[in-house]
């Protein structure tokens, strides 16, 4: 049977696309899950050996290891954003993906991954709380900047963190595509506006290397309410998904010869 | 459902590549295109057929092939693919590409991951992928899928590439140059895969290549750029007629070939070949044979190279191989 019509071709066309989304979707989720999941594993395990160690040996910790989760989760998804786009843009187009099924793909990802890491977050802090609290220590949160540690900061805590994680691939996305669209100088040069994303995801959330620079320039700024922060990081969220529609847009693969 | 062969149709493209800074006499800086990789290309590929795609290093092919299948877009004109009465603008297009298999010299594979992963990527989103055929060839062309592209040599990895373009059945099916790297064993299996899948499956198949005498068997229509246009877009036929050759002894060969523009000139002994342009005139098959000298089609390579010589070719360039 072979296609000749235009409804034949409408059909056609939207399952060559859904197939590529869905496809691109497994691919950066997948990819960040399974990273992910040896990530938290391992930072899970510390959290639990390290306080018992320690109090094994009669110490006591001030801060739990939990304490540069807030800056070191976001940048692994930030690095499987980039590294998975590397690993895929060429491959994608060449098997006949579009730039917009590449971009759906890497947007649902991301919700997936943010997610994913904003449960995994809340999950850490929960269990160090557990063994802190079974040591018998006091245990003050990180990382949940927009939350005060009432009942409510576990949710605000993972809408927030899957927010940013979702900025941070997106930011990789981003970063790769403007190399792979306009070569070295200029790719170079977008970095900064990615960077930028990076850095109000950073502020919006009230955590990571963004807010410890901003209140460092700026002193204390105060607290923002949870609801504020949240909606201004799906502003951010936004801006992300646009600049990852700009850089794509206009993708062009280059000679390999 | 398997679409129809789908062609392709070019008016007044032009693609430029970036931009340089230029000094003018009155030393004024400007800045201008830096290549014109097609300039004010019109052309049509006919769907169903193999058509090959020729020209010198430079000349826009790559440049021409990445059109069709969405690589690239162009900087001016109109790029129109599809089956007959349904031709669209492939860019963003997912009726096309999705139709539509460019295979390049590199195969486009991801590199840090086995072999088999990017075949699967490619089964994910190539409707009418074969995976049984992909298997097959792998299998003939030695290529062990669960190696990485990086520990694979450039006949590998071109073997990789031919095997996507294959497996993938994509209604336009097009090599740009993906059987550079092969062994010429490798390549002759390869173009009797392509009639053997293109008879079975019939499609567009568009392939270009340096190799012109090698591939030239395999052309139903050629195009042939230089410099960024179009010399020639005709059948096979059609510019096969262009011209004929002669073989036998060097003073018959001669005489036969007064007064005419002589094409290409090789001599071996006593025996001399040249290719000339045009058609034989009347009678003049029948004088060649009483002369002891045989008449053959045109030779595609030496209209290629008569086509595409320049004008201040040295002796290693061009007709006078």
């Amino acid at each position: 049977m072979t296609v000749a019509t235009w409804p034949d071709r409408d059909a056609f066309a939207a399952d060559a696309h859904h197939r590529a989304v869905r496809h691109v979707t497994r691919t950066f989720a997948g990819g960040t899950l399974i990273i992910g999941s040896w990530y938290w594993g391992v930072f899970l395990l510390i959290t639990v050996a390290v306080p018992l160690v320690v109090h094994a040996f009669g110490g006591v910790m001030d801060g739990g290891v939990a304490t540069g989760l807030e800056f070191s989760a976001r940048w692994y998804v930030f690095s499987m954003g980039a590294v998975l786009t590397v690993m895929t843009v060429v491959t994608h187009l060449a098997a006949g993906g579009t730039r917009r099924a590449l971009r759906s793909g890497t947007l649902r990802a991301s919700g997936v991954a943010g997610v994913a890491n904003g449960i995994a977050f809340v999950v850490v802090l929960v269990v160090e709380r557990a063994v802190f609290g079974a040591v018998g220590w006091g245990w003050e949160p990180v990382g949940i900047g927009l939350a005060s540690f009432d009942g409510g900061w576990a949710v605000v805590t993972a809408v927030s963190e899957a927010l940013v994680s979702a900025i941070y691939l997106l930011g990789g996305v981003a970063v790769v595509a403007g190399y792979q669209s306009h070569g070295l100088w200029r790719g170079t040069l977008l970095v900064v506006p990615a960077l930028l994303l990076l850095f109000l995801a950073d502020v919006t959330s009230r955590t990571g290397a963004g807010e410890a620079i901003l209140a460092g320039v700026a002193g204390d700024i105060g607290t923002t309410a949870p609801a504020v922060g949240l909606v201004a990081g799906a502003a951010v969220l936004a801006l992300a998904v646009g600049a990852v529609h700009l850089q794509l847009r206009d993708l062009r693969l280059r000679p390999t010869r | 459902m398997t679409p129809a062969p789908f062609g392709a149709r070019l008016d007044d493209v032009v693609v430029r590549f970036g931009k340089q800074r230029r000094m003018t006499a009155e030393g004024t800086t400007i800045k201008d295109d830096a290549t014109t990789a097609l300039d004010d290309v019109g052309l049509t590929v006919r769907p169903g057929v193999i058509t090959g795609v020729l020209g010198r290093n430079g000349a826009g092919k790559s440049t021409l092939l990445s059109l069709l299948a969405a690589f690239t877009r162009p900087t001016r004109g109109s790029v129109r693919v599809g089956p007959d009465g349904l031709m669209e603008d492939p860019w963003e297009n997912p009726w096309v590409t999705a139709n539509v298999q460019l295979v390049r010299e590199s195969g486009d594979l991801q590199d840090d991951e086995k072999v088999s992963e990017s075949l699967k990527y490619y089964a994910a989103l190539r409707p009418n992928w074969d995976a049984d055929l992909a298997e097959r060839l792998l299998d003939s062309f030695e290529v062990n899928p669960r190696k990485k592209p990086a520990a694979l040599s450039r006949g590998k990895r071109s073997a990789v590439g031919a095997t996507i373009g294959l497996a993938a059945r994509a209604p336009l099916t097009i090599f740009d140059e993906v059987y550079l790297g092969m062994d010429a064993p490798t390549r002759y299996a390869f173009y009797d895969e392509i009639l053997a899948d293109y008879a079975e499956h019939p499609r567009t198949i568009l392939l270009s290549s340096h190799l012109v005498e090698e591939v030239a068997r395999l052309f139903e229509d050629v195009i042939v750029l230089d410099r960024g246009r179009v010399l020639l877009a005709e059948t096979a036929e059609e510019m096969q007629s262009r011209g004929f050759s002669l073989t036998g002894p060097t003073a018959a060969v001669e005489r036969l070939t007064a007064g005419r523009r002589v094409l290409h000139r090789q001599q071996l002994g006593a025996t001399a070949q040249v290719t000339l342009e045009g058609a034989p005139r009347d009678g003049e098959a029948a004088e060649a044979r009483a002369a002891g000298v045989e008449m053959g089609v045109l030779p595609l390579q030496d209209l290629f190279v008569r086509l595409t010589q320049r004008p201040d070719a040295g002796p290693d360039e061009g007709a006078g191989r």
